[in-house]
């Protein structure tokens, strides 16, 4: 890469940083106009700004706010860039579909998760609040998903956490089982039985990561 | 044989003194009221300001903590004023004064606020016309409640009111995602939402004290640090919990401020609003909420509230609920100075036994360390 364009990447990281929400978009049409790839600008410009604020989140050096703040820079990058990205280009890992299980309306984490999973190049079908249980994997099977992530703030709501997760396990899908959400800890996971469980919206994010590139070493 | 009342043990544990017993203040909303009157929950917040304050005292009749808690203290014509949709399993309840808010109602789970209904262009004004004047607040019949509850049990139990605080509500309206872009790009809107909504609590507050309140229970949802930064915290939330504390005491009625999320890192802060009282969740989302450590930082100048776990232990079984509050009243309840709360609102989940059995505990284990 010339210094010139790695100039302009390094802007892409900086801009996320420090949650530049303003500048983004024009940083990144700079960034076009020098020939810097999209691809390019999402993965070593964005993406690396979002693991750094991701990094400072789980070292307590940065807060939900900010996270959040990186979140929503990063998406107007993305109004820039997204088009840009070629379907030879690898930087979408996979597919989650996510919700707050029935019987519960809050949407504050599932909201940042998703965002942060689109950051980090994923798909994110988003069924919203108070879904069915069956609906998960109606909607799994219909976009072959590799993951079903489940957010609750009601501890009434495991029942239906844990319905999801059986009916997943039985209809033998290839997707991986997500929870997450305030009354959550780890003894009641386990009586869950998800395949993971994420205490913050990073961990979320990091073991859907983990898991996507597990399927691309096994293929 | 006991010689103070159930209310005199709170005052004198707020006023820093070592009551009779431990005084138990659990946190009881509609929720969990509504199940021991056997109603559902919807039916309670769609119904009568004399039926909310019916609920509110038969669970109170049922259990006699020391305090009742009062809320939602709608104006008493209020549902001439709505349009009130099914949606199957819910309500959607739509204010046709642009001053109220819509929200949603599971038949039989509390009220839910969309979060993030105001946006940056029309918040200020949305604020400004949910201002109410105290004199007409009491006209309107919004104070009805609170009336009604000091009436029947205002001998016997501390009455409490509910209200919020400036920050965290301007963050809920707002929006997590709006409201931290404006905390780094407006931070001049959120201070002049704070100053709107802190007018508005202020007013609330000198009528629901006129109408019987003793005591305020001032709840701020969103300005721990597992939501913003303590800088943050600082400057935009502790300013106007100061202030509100402020008010609120001039009003003549101490001031319990439930911090909800980490209050760990600003803990000295916290302090600093000189609520007379500190309360705070039980430990979820991974945070652990230190009261011993929270106890040495408030250095007996105000009152510390248990935060007794209402999600995982209270739906436990008797013994294991006694066993706990035991050590909790050992560890951080002696001395004067403590209330047995609960960390959050018992739900519907909970069964009276096990209520019944905290309270029970507190009174056999919160004797004065001198008994």
């Amino acid at each position: 890469m010339t210094k010139s364009k790695e100039t302009n990447v390094e802007a892409l990281r900086d801009a996320i940083v420090t949650f530049d929400v303003d500048r983004i978009g024009s940083i990144a049409q700079q960034a076009l106009k020098e020939g810097v790839s999209a691809y390019e600008a999402v993965m070593n410009g964005m993406a690396k700004g979002m693991e750094t604020v991701g990094k400072r989140y789980q070292e307590g050096e940065v807060f939900l706010a900010e996270l959040i703040l990186a979140g929503e820079t990063f998406k107007e990058g993305m109004k820039v860039l997204g088009s840009h990205l070629k379907n030879s280009d690898a930087w979408y890992r996979g597919s989650v579909v996510i919700g707050t299980v029935e019987g519960d309306l809050h949407d504050i984490g599932k909201h940042i998760v998703a965002s942060l999973l689109q950051a980090s190049g994923f798909e994110v079908y988003d069924l919203g609040v108070d879904v069915p249980f069956d609906r998960f994997l109606e909607k799994a099977k219909e976009v072959s998903a590799d993951i079903v992530a489940m957010s609750a703030m009601l501890s009434t709501t495991f029942p239906n956490m844990r319905a999801v997760i059986e009916e997943i396990a039985k209809a033998q899908v290839h997707t991986w089982t997500l929870v997450g959400g305030a009354p959550l800890n780890a003894d009641s996971v386990k009586s869950l039985g998800p395949d993971g469980y994420g205490k913050d919206a990073v961990e979320g994010v990091n073991i859907c990561k983990q898991w996507v590139s597990k399927r691309e070493q096994v293929h | 044989m006991l010689k103070n009342h159930p209310k005199d043990d709170m005052i004198t544990a707020l006023n820093l003194r070592e009551p009779e017993r431990v005084p138990v203040a659990p946190y009881v909303d509609y929720t969990y009221a509504s199940k021991i009157s056997r109603r559902k929950v919807s039916e309670v917040i769609l119904g009568s300001n004399e039926l909310k304050a019916s609920v509110l005292l038969q669970a109170y009749e049922r259990h006699h903590y020391n305090w009742i808690m009062v809320f939602d203290n709608p104006p008493r014509d209020w549902r001439q004023n709505v349009t009130i949709k099914d949606l199957g399993d819910k309500y959607e309840v739509q204010n046709k004064d642009a001053g109220e808010r819509t929200f949603l109602l599971p038949k039989d789970g509390t009220s839910i606020y969309p979060v993030g209904d105001v946006t940056v262009e029309n918040a200020a004004e949305r604020f400004e016309l949910e201002i109410v004047d105290r004199d007409d607040i009491l006209r309107e019949g919004r104070c009805e409640v609170t009336k009604i509850v000091k009436m029947r049990a205002g001998s016997e139990a501390l009455v409490t009111a509910v209200v919020g605080a400036p920050f965290g509500e301007v963050l809920l309206r707002l929006g997590l995602t709006q409201g931290a872009t404006c905390l780094y790009r407006k931070p001049d809107l959120v201070r002049n939402l704070c100053d709107l909504c802190l007018r508005r609590y202020i007013e609330e507050a000198a009528a629901l004290s006129e109408a019987g309140a003793e005591a305020f229970w001032v709840e701020e949802v969103f300005a721990g640090t597992d939501t913003i930064s303590p800088k943050h915290y600082e400057e935009f939330a502790l300013p106007y919990e100061r202030s509100q504390v402020q008010a609120l005491q001039r009003l003549g009625k101490p001031v319990i401020l439930y911090f909800c999320g980490n209050p760990m890192p600003i803990i000295q802060n916290i302090a600093k609003t000189h609520a007379d009282a500190f309360a705070f969740e039980e430990n979820k989302k991974n945070i652990d909420v230190d009261l011993e450590r929270i106890k040495d930082v408030l250095n007996g100048e105000a009152c510390l509230f248990g935060n007794f776990d209402a999600i995982n232990t209270l739906t436990t079984n008797p013994g294991e609920i006694e066993e706990k509050v035991k050590q909790m009243i050992l560890k951080i309840g002696r001395g004067g100075g403590f209330v047995l709360g609960t960390g959050s609102p018992i739900t519907k989940t909970v069964q009276p036994e096990n209520v019944d059995a905290m309270i029970a505990a507190a009174r056999k284990y919160g004797r004065p360390s001198s008994a």
